[in-house]
């Protein structure tokens, strides 16, 4: 049982690393550039596609995992340094915003007059989105730098780790606007306290309070009054994605959590765990500026990924356990048959056919179905099941007739037992062991094979939604159907060992050994 | 049944199994088949082609002209077509694979002895040049997968530890993986879907058989007296490997790269029919059978395809199987009985009913697709 993790860990290096052959989002952009330099707005967009798809972050290892100390600094001199690059500089401080604040402030006096006001002017939506008394702001880039160094001497207090996670509590306890006027000044530095408020909160006004402040200070869509507890649901987990890529943007990696951040703050961890957590389906979270309703919000939950798993994995799994059933209904006695008669020529004549029909492609007999049966329900899984019993029977003929060469069968005989007998009773019992064990194989062909059957019938399944996906190149939705893949062909190649163990001792035998080697 | 030629060379050689398998009629079948099949792939254009194979234009005459594609041979109507020439020598059907026409889904008929399909384009023409795109793409395949199957098998089977360990984990995972969902997976996740692409992903999702063939082998000989003497006279590892390893298991290799040409085959085939396969104009098989998602009742476009592939699937299966047989220099070889297709298994039920070596026994044949 245990061989399963390394091999799950292998698995998800392999498509992890099928994902990094995926085309940078930043080049392929949002069609061609007429401009030669591309404005700022447009750099933003391209890096926020890139930091969805962790495009931004090392594979393994990240050295020096960036927290909202090292960005700020960034953009500070990247805007000492102006030019274009300081243009999305400011873009990018403004987004930051309150978090920047503690970093930013203390430096202003170290930066050229030109260079704060550049910096000035990039906090002014920060000062919109704290309600600052236009008056108080003034006209001039000085006045609103004069603004800024009385705002940082008054409020330094607040600008601590206690005070914000307080004023969060507050917030949530007592849900009044005065508590949100006191959040709403420090902005996006008690963004990491909300998100936790959010994720533990159950209760629907607190979190709707809380989201809509989150709203208010990030380029999230805010829910409404009329948002029902089951579309808040599917907007906080758009949030709490939004979280997952952008955390290091606000808080600051220290200690303990830098040493941490430089393992999960790489591709291959922010993949495979939100691969595994279903998050990764949000790819393309919904923004003021885009789509951005809580109905939308609420029809993209609907398609999330783990509702849309768990209805098409249901159609797809039915379909082949049907399969699986129905084959070896037929294959077993069809296999009993065939060792009966062996030799003669009702054997040769099923031989021959079997062996056809074993080396005909399911596309072929599922095509060939449809055009016959059209569109009844029991056409698919009859298609499906036709190779895999002829695979089964083929199987379970030579094993008979193995069997039957044995001493013991010999003896049965020799005591007078009928052929009858000596064929259900002694001789398949030991012979049907490894049909079993066959069906644990069975179970990725048949996968494999439903692929195509839905495809054929329009079955809403597995394997219907998958080429969907790849039609409109659903990243989020192929890494988990690859993975889940050989999740069930790892547990059902596991599963029939250990059916087959139950039922032959000489397997359970042959298991130990194995295990004490 | 006529008198059994006595079998030549020692046991376990080539030319010894070529005598053995040349006594089996289903594996003189598949070898006839396959042989067929070769030959129509390789000489399409004189059997579907929209210009004469040698033709007099305008007192110029002009060899191959399909293949060299002169552009003083373009013309603009079919009438022309048929008319401009002095002399010309046609192949029997007129039509190359990428010529569209106005003539639609028009089933069999004498211009289109496999009807035609819904861009007017010729179906036998396709099914014709299709072998050779089908037959070429599988043989890359195989030959890449091979390689690469036998590298890993021999060293993971001969070094063993870490090696050995890492390789028979990710041929078990592999092994188990639908192929087909592999190639889909792979070809969405690719930058910009190539024919190399393609072919690099078959190879990944077949390269298991060999290597676990070839590996076993490798292990089993690795404890011979033979090869301890090897080292003791201090052979390098890579000699023994080369020299003393390896030619018992060229025969496993084989083996599983004849049931690989028929699986490659496959995939293509299924994945070319669900609309993700081959990312080039070229026309196959699987392409011409995907028409029949659109057009129900154009059976044409199924039938035909379908039972080229039926039969080289079919033949290149028996001949598998009759190559695993005659290679194999521990199985006793009754002389010239013909055995039918199912008679191949007797040893692997045997292994799979002592119930220790699962995998060995399952995976003796191709997987399904």
């Amino acid at each position: 049982m245990l061989w399963a993790i390394p091999t799950l860990v292998g698995i998800s290096l392999v498509v992890f690393l099928l994902t990094s052959l995926l085309p940078d989002p930043a080049l392929e952009g949002d069609g061609p550039t007429t401009e030669a330099v591309p404005d700022a707005p447009r750099l933003l967009r391209a890096e926020d596609a890139r930091r969805l798809r962790f495009v931004d972050l090392p594979n393994f290892i990240n050295e020096t995992p960036d927290d909202v100390r090292a960005r700020t600094q960034a953009t500070l001199d990247a805007i000492a340094a102006g030019g274009p690059e300081g243009d999305l500089a400011e873009l990018r401080l403004a987004r930051i915003g309150g978090a920047a604040l503690p970093t930013a402030l203390p430096r202003l006096s170290s930066m050229t007059t030109e260079a704060r006001r550049r910096v000035a002017r990039a906090l002014t939506p920060l000062a919109v989105r704290m309600a600052v008394d236009p008056f108080a702001l003034g006209s001039s880039p000085d006045d609103a730098l004069k603004f800024w160094e009385r705002f940082w001497q008054d409020h330094v207090m607040d600008f601590t780790p206690g005070a914000s996670k307080r004023a969060v509590e507050r917030l949530v306890r007592h849900g009044t606007e005065l508590r949100a006027e006191e959040l709403a000044s420090l902005d996006t530095y008690a963004l990491a306290d909300l998100m936790e408020a959010i994720d533990a909160t159950d209760r629907h006004d607190a979190l709707l309070q809380l989201m809509k402040i989150v709203a208010k200070i990030t380029d999230l869509a805010p829910p409404d009054e009329a948002t029902t507890p089951k579309e808040l649901e599917a907007l906080r987990a758009q949030y709490s994605f939004f979280w997952y890529v952008h955390r290091t943007d606000y808080v600051p990696l220290e200690g303990l959590d830098r040493v941490v951040a430089s393992v999960t703050e790489t591709r291959y961890a922010k993949w495979t765990l939100g691969a595994f957590t279903g998050s990764l389906e949000m790819l393309d979270p919904p923004t003021k500026s885009g789509n951005s309703s809580p109905k939308a919000a609420h029809r993209r939950a609907e398609g999330d990924l783990r509702h849309r798993l768990a209805r098409r994995a249901t159609v797809t799994l039915a379909l082949i356990f049907l399969s699986l059933f129905g084959s070896h209904l037929v294959a077993i006695p069809l296999g009993v048959f065939a060792a009966a008669r062996s030799g003669r020529r009702v054997d040769r004549l099923l031989s021959v056919v079997l062996f056809f029909i074993y080396s005909l492609p399911t596309f072929v007999i599922a095509a060939v179905f449809r055009g016959v049966s059209g569109g009844t329900v029991v056409a698919p899984v009859i298609a499906l099941s036709l190779g895999a019993a002829a695979t089964l029977s083929r199987y379970q003929r030579t094993a008979l007739l193995e069997v039957l060469t044995t001493d013991y069968v010999r003896t049965a005989r020799a005591k007078g037992a009928s052929n009858l007998r000596v064929l259900l009773v002694h001789a398949l019992r030991n012979a049907i062991l490894p049909i079993i064990a066959l069906a644990g194989v069975q179970v990725p062909q048949l996968l494999g094979g439903a692929f195509v059957v839905e495809e054929v019938w329009q079955i809403r399944g597995l394997g219907w939604e998958t080429l969907r996906a790849i039609e409109r190149r659903d990243v989020g939705w192929l890494v988990v159907v690859v993975c889940l893949t050989a999740v069930l062909a790892t547990f059902a190649l596991v599963g029939a060992d250990l059916v087959q163990a139950a039922l032959d001792p000489r397997a359970r035998e042959t298991f130990r050994r194995r295990g004490e080697a | 049944m006529s008198p059994a030629k006595p079998l030549t060379g020692p046991r376990g050689s080539f030319r010894r199994a070529l005598s053995i398998l040349a006594r089996r009629r289903l594996a003189r079948f598949g070898a006839a088949a396959i042989a067929v099949l070769l030959w129509l792939g390789t000489f399409a254009d004189f059997f579907a082609a929209d210009l004469p194979i040698v033709g007099v234009h305008h007192g110029e005459t002009f060899f191959f002209a399909n293949v060299t594609e002169p552009a003083t041979l373009v013309m603009e109507t079919e009438e022309e077509k048929r008319t401009s020439y002095e002399f010309a020598l046609w192949p029997p059907v007129h039509h190359g694979p990428y010529v569209e026409t106005d003539q639609r889904l028009k089933p069999p008929n004498r211009e289109h002895p496999f009807g035609t399909d819904a861009q007017g384009r010729d179906v036998f023409a396709q099914v014709v040049h299709g072998t050779r795109t089908v037959l070429g793409l599988a043989f890359v395949c195989v030959a890449l997968l091979v390689v690469l199957g036998t590298l890993a098998g021999a060293l993971a089977g001969y070094f063993g530890g870490l090696l050995d360990l890492i390789v028979a984990r990710l041929v078990e995972t592999l092994t188990a993986f639908p192929a087909v969902v592999l190639v889909l997976a792979i070809l969405a996740l690719v930058a910009r879907p190539s024919v190399a692409a393609l072919v690099i992903a078959l190879s990944l999702t077949r390269w298991t058989e060999v290597t676990r063939l070839v590996r076993a082998e490798v292990i089993r000989v690795s404890t011979q007296d033979y090869i301890l003497a090897a080292r003791a006279l201090g052979a390098s590892p890579l000699r023994i490997l080369a020299r003393h390893v390896f030619p018992n298991a060229r025969a496993q290799a084989i083996v599983a790269g004849t049931f690989a040409l028929s699986s490659t085959i496959l995939v293509e085939a299924s994945c070319d029919f669900l609309g993700f396969g081959l990312p080039s104009s070229a026309p196959t098989w699987g392409k011409v059978m995907a028409g029949l998602r659109d057009d129900g009742h154009a059976w044409w476009l199924f039938a035909f395809p379908g039972a080229l592939l039926f039969v080289t699937v079919i033949s290149q299966n028996l001949l598998g199987e009759a190559l695993r047989d005659a290679l194999d220099p521990h199985r006793s070889v009754a002389g010239g009985d013909e055995r039918d297709a199912d008679d191949a298994h007797p040893r692997a039920a045997s292994e799979n009913a002592s119930g220790g070596e699962r995998e060995s026994a399952i995976f003796q044949a191709a997987p399904r697709v």
